[in-house]
């Protein structure tokens, strides 16, 4: 990880590299053009969503006024790459570098213009919307059940994931900056336990929609522990960015496993719950508040280990218990 | 084929279903009731997605509580008014059922091609009209190697030149496959297209044959 005192001259390096590299100059293209792809991909693909039906009304304006709105929209969605790009530029100027500056904001502009060239023409052409090749990159190209949950965690609970990360990312941090004079290995889970606590809402939504858009899993021959790897896998890659800290943080190595299996097994034991508790939502934070506490006690007595074992023995239970016969009140 | 003894639903207290016991031989049953009778409540047991009180065998040995796996791998069910994920696609859920069904992608092929959704699958489902929505849920009905398809109100909201497609498959199913079927329907549903279709009466909050 970059020092926040070594921060500008760590960047100052890489657009160095991009301005001196003709290898690395392609590289960064590429990975621009990707994202080109990927926002265009979004702003084709949200003509085509019913509430965005008004956006066709565009084309009564003739084309360049059209290309003018689709540009300022692709540059604006841009603005990240033109911000890098931009100072990449003023960087190569001051190095005499002419050429490459204007060519990296020239790429640029043109990369936002056929975009804008594209968009405008599925807009006018809307029979052709879904079968426009942006529209269909699919990937992976079959997706699992796991897929599905990571979809509607990325597709419908962004804010909340990226609150909820914010959140948990301090509350690692935070308990890592308590000065101390030796490692100890309840720091890590102390403040790991702060973070997953903050995924109670998270894991609510999942479960709320699950209920509503899943029920017809339930009609497919998947064993209930198939599924509960399922999500095991699913809150196993949620907690990604909070291992990579540990790591980034020196946790050892035998701490990191059993950070991981903690991690999981919590985020499971949660997701249990709420069969148990019937969705309740009053209920549930009550649950949440008392197992914090009973949880941070048994971290403070180095007793981590056990918490594992019982919030992966519990969650199991409840899992296999309720799958079948929870029923939502909604019903 | 399908044999239910005991069965007791209850929402909120409130006895909705009774049915002492109940045997459906092989064949193509329409069952008809009023609204709020328990049609789609009986179908939802059947399928696996509803608690409930009591016993379900197929084919005498595959009980529903007892072997969930085996029993689910051979009875499918379509929704009145399915509910899909808006972001995935129709490829989406038909890769899923294909691979926990078990079935042939030259079968999933051709149902697709019968039902003539190819043009659609590769958009995501919140684009989807309720027509297009009620397709894709009855390709995922008939994919695998089903003995049983529960069919909820299948003709609602199909276009009519799918309706004889859709008869058309069910009657070929039965006769090759040996396929039965349980279909709730407030439309007529022709005896001409379907052979030889008995009737099946959910009433007084119990079920029993016309």
């Amino acid at each position: 990880m970059v020092e926040g005192s070594q921060l500008v001259s760590y960047h100052l390096s890489l657009m160095t590299g991009i301005i001196q590299s003709t290898s690395f100059l392609l590289i960064v293209f590429s990975v621009w053009f990707v994202y080109s792809v990927k926002s265009s991909q979004f702003v084709i693909s949200s003509f085509a969503w019913p509430q965005n039906s008004f956006l066709f009304t565009l084309t009564c304006l003739p084309r360049s006024h059209q290309i003018g709105y689709l540009l300022f929209t692709h540059g604006f969605i841009h603005l990240p790459v033109w911000a890098y790009a931009l100072v990449t530029s003023l960087v190569a100027f001051k190095q005499g570098n002419l050429l490459i500056g204007i060519f990296l904001l020239s790429f640029n502009f043109l990369l936002c213009f056929t975009m804008s060239v594209i968009s405008v023409f599925q807009l006018n052409n809307p029979s052709s919307l879904y079968r426009s090749p942006l529209f269909h990159i699919q990937f992976p190209k079959k997706k699992t059940l796991t897929w599905f949950y990571l979809s509607f965690i990325m597709n419908d609970l962004k804010l909340i994931t990226m609150v909820t990360k914010l959140f948990s990312y301090l509350a690692v941090v935070g308990f890592f900056q308590i000065p101390l004079d030796h490692y100890e290995n309840r720091i890590p889970f102390m403040g790991f336990l702060l973070g997953l606590t903050a995924h109670a809402i998270l894991i609510f939504e999942i479960r709320k929609w699950e209920d509503s858009y899943l029920t017809f899993t339930k009609n497919l021959p998947l064993s209930s522990i198939k599924r509960y790897l399922v999500l095991a896998l699913v809150y196993t890659l949620l907690i990604i960015p909070e291992i990579f800290l540990m790591i980034v943080n020196k946790v050892h190595v035998v701490d990191l496993f059993a950070v991981i299996i903690f991690g999981m097994a919590y985020l499971l034991f949660i997701h249990s719950s709420l069969y148990h508790l019937n969705m309740n939502m009053d209920r549930y934070i009550q649950f949440i508040s008392i197992t914090f506490l009973i949880s941070f006690t048994l971290i403070l007595f180095t007793l981590s280990w056990f918490l594992v074992f019982i919030y992966a023995t519990v969650s199991i239970s409840w899992y296999k218990k309720y799958f079948y016969s929870f029923e939502s009140l909604r019903l | 084929m399908l044999e239910i003894a005991n069965i007791k639903k209850e929402y909120s207290g409130q006895l909705i279903l009774s049915i002492p016991h109940l045997k459906f031989t092989d064949g193509i049953y329409w069952i008809k009731g009023g609204n709020g009778s328990g049609k789609t409540t009986l179908l939802k047991i059947m399928a696996g997605l509803l608690p409930f009180e009591g016993t379900i065998l197929l084919n005498t040995s595959t009980d529903i509580k007892k072997n969930p796996i085996d029993y689910r791998k051979y009875v499918n069910y379509a929704e009145a008014e399915p509910l899909f994920p808006s972001f995935l696609t129709g490829y989406d859920l038909i890769h899923l059922f294909e691979k926990t069904k078990s079935a042939s992608s030259v079968d999933v092929k051709n149902l697709v091609d019968v039902f003539n959704i190819q043009s659609f699958l590769s958009n995501p489902i919140g684009t989807y009209s309720s027509g297009m929505v009620k397709k894709l849920s009855l390709v995922l009905a008939f994919i695998g190697e089903p003995k049983l398809i529960l069919l909820d109100e299948p003709l609602v909201t199909l276009e009519d030149h799918s309706i004889p497609i859709l008869l058309k498959l069910i009657n070929s199913y039965q006769s090759e496959k040996k396929v039965s079927f349980l279909i709730t329907s407030h439309q007529l549903l022709e005896h001409d297209a379907l052979k030889t279709i008995q009737g099946v009466l959910v009433k007084d909050k119990t079920v029993c044959f016309l």
